[in-house]
């Protein structure tokens, strides 16, 4: 069987990485500026959750911009930058997902489900994710300079994350359901918001894997699929933003809407 | 590389000395119902399962080796069990280390440390011990049907069993100095032992790869001594575990003797 190399990223791609990473960027200094304030645990993992996912958009925007300005050749022994930004990129992921439940462990901790289970959910969800991270390592071991994009670690790791936002979904769902105040509803809504948009990253990104590997005329990769992706990957940091860190213009906007 | 009679046999026996323990820990649970005792069973458990997985698959390729029995196939070539063993053994020994950790975490949970940090080491242990288990799988889908049994899982699983099993010993060794009964001393002296030997069969697993199959050929392929030395560490292990986490009677009745007499 032929070797699979990735093709040189587009510009627009590129743009659309660069994009999403200064979105989760921004979102991470305010969540780190949050948990300074508040000094509470669950936002300090709550901002933890966020930077992993900012280095994993990192990785994937350094591997991409590398292969991009030295076009190396598609050739075995030649490192293939743009496979370990993606490698990389679902690594950090993982380790984002693990925190992403931690979190809401947390806030969550009274509900029925943690009283009972304590913290056994998010251990099980640590392991499920470190075979993922193991998955990536094996992959770099066998072919280190061209580490496999493969379709398993990708739809694993797609169904791990959404795991992980469904927990977020769920209990968010409920907290919406019982709050009283306006703002507090639309920043429930905002979360529920951002985690369906996680979901749609990962999705969307199956879905490139998907159609560069199975259908004819999408071999060259960066279908529009990825695009969509990291458009989901913006929306999810813009609505983490209004969700979790909530600006008080947007809380006083709701509060006012509320007295009316 | 031919599986010898010594190896099955090895493993029957420790596999005995394990579930022994194991039924012994879920007495224990069911006696005091404790979430750490259940842990603890768990731990164990998990190590009884890794044992059975090496145990099943030796016996398949030796009697496979032997003619007893047919060669399974998987698309016209033979599976080689005995590695298949060794990785599922892996695997299992990583959730058995996160349960370890799990434990200490729920035993001392009123040290400073846990107090701080609540589970937050025991998760990411268990991100750490899942590497390994995704490491295993993915050595075993690439290698199949002869998965292969790779260096870097093998010293990777070393180091996580020594954060586990060092983290039992640190936090065991102070109760130990401030515990004032014989009884009790012991008990705590039998775990320390249990982490160390814990450690050791691992170490000795590491060495006897190195030595055989790992590069440095001392000996011809697989099977070195050190391979049937972890196997006795591991029996001594699951001794002291006995000993410590579940005290028999007599033996807390001989070191309580012991205290009256002085």
């Amino acid at each position: 069987m032929a070797e699979d190399f990735p093709s040189v990223p587009t510009l627009g791609a590129l743009i659309s990485e660069g994009l999403a990473f200064l979105a989760v960027f921004i979102v991470v200094i305010f969540l780190f500026i949050r948990y300074a304030k508040r000094k509470r645990t669950a936002a300090l993992t709550l901002a933890t959750t966020f930077t992993f996912w900012g280095l994993g958009a990192l990785a994937v925007l350094v591997g991409s911009i590398l292969q991009y300005i030295l076009l190396p050749a598609p050739n075995p022994g030649v490192i293939q930058f743009t496979r370990y930004g993606f490698n990389l990129g679902y690594a950090f992921s993982a380790i984002s997902n693990i925190y992403m439940v931690l979190f809401v462990s947390q806030i969550f901790a009274q509900s029925p489900l943690f009283r009972k289970t304590g913290k056994i959910i998010p251990l099980i969800n640590a392991i499920l994710n470190g075979l993922t991270i193991g998955l990536i390592i094996d992959s770099i071991q066998t072919d280190p300079y061209n580490p496999a994009y493969g379709l398993t670690p990708t739809i694993y790791h797609l169904v791990l994350t959404i795991i992980a936002f469904a927990f977020l979904l769920g209990f968010s769902l409920i907290a919406r359901k019982n709050s009283l105040y306006r703002w507090e509803k639309a920043g429930f809504s905002f979360i529920i918001g951002s985690a369906l948009s996680g979901i749609m990253i990962y999705l969307m990104f199956a879905l490139d894997r998907i159609a560069t590997l199975l259908i004819p005329g999408f071999e060259y990769g960066y279908t529009p699929f990825l695009y969509i992706g990291w458009i989901c990957a913006i929306l999810m940091a813009t609505l983490a933003y209004a969700g979790y860190v909530m600006p008080p213009n947007l809380r006083k906007w709701f509060s006012e809407t509320e007295v009316k | 590389m031919a599986v010898p009679l010594g190896a099955v046999i090895t493993e029957g026996i420790v596999l005995v000395v394990v579930t022994f323990v194991v039924i012994m820990l879920y007495i224990r649970y069911a006696n005091r119902k404790k979430d750490a005792a259940l842990a603890l069973a768990v731990a164990f458990t998990f190590w009884d399962i890794a044992i059975i997985s090496l145990f099943i698959n030796r016996i398949l390729s030796y009697l496979i080796e032997q003619e007893i029995i047919e060669p399974i196939l998987y698309q016209g070539e033979i599976i080689v069990f005995s590695e298949l063993g060794i990785n599922l053994g892996y695997a299992f020994s990583a959730l058995s280390n996160i349960f370890i950790t799990l434990f200490v975490a729920l035993v001392f949970t009123q040290s400073p440390m846990f107090r701080r940090t609540r589970m937050l080491i025991p998760i990411n242990i268990a991100g750490l011990n899942g590497i390994t288990i995704g490491l295993l799988i993915g050595a075993t889908m690439r290698g199949w049907p002869e998965p292969s049994y790779d260096l870097m899982p093998t010293l990777y699983h070393l180091l996580m069993t020594i954060i586990s099993f060092s983290m039992l010993i640190i936090f065991t060794v102070r109760p130990y100095r401030q515990s004032t009964l014989r009884w009790e001393r012991a008990g705590f002296a039998f775990i320390i032992s249990s982490g160390v030997f814990g450690i050791l069969i691992y170490l000795s697993f590491a060495i006897d790869f190195l030595l055989g199959d790992g590069g440095l050929n001392v000996f011809e392929k697989g099977y070195t001594p050190f391979f049937y030395l972890a196997y006795v560490f591991a029996i001594i292990m699951c001794s002291f575990a006995y000993l410590g986490y579940v005290m028999p009677n007599y033996v807390r009745n001989w070191f309580k003797e012991k205290d009256s007499i002085n």
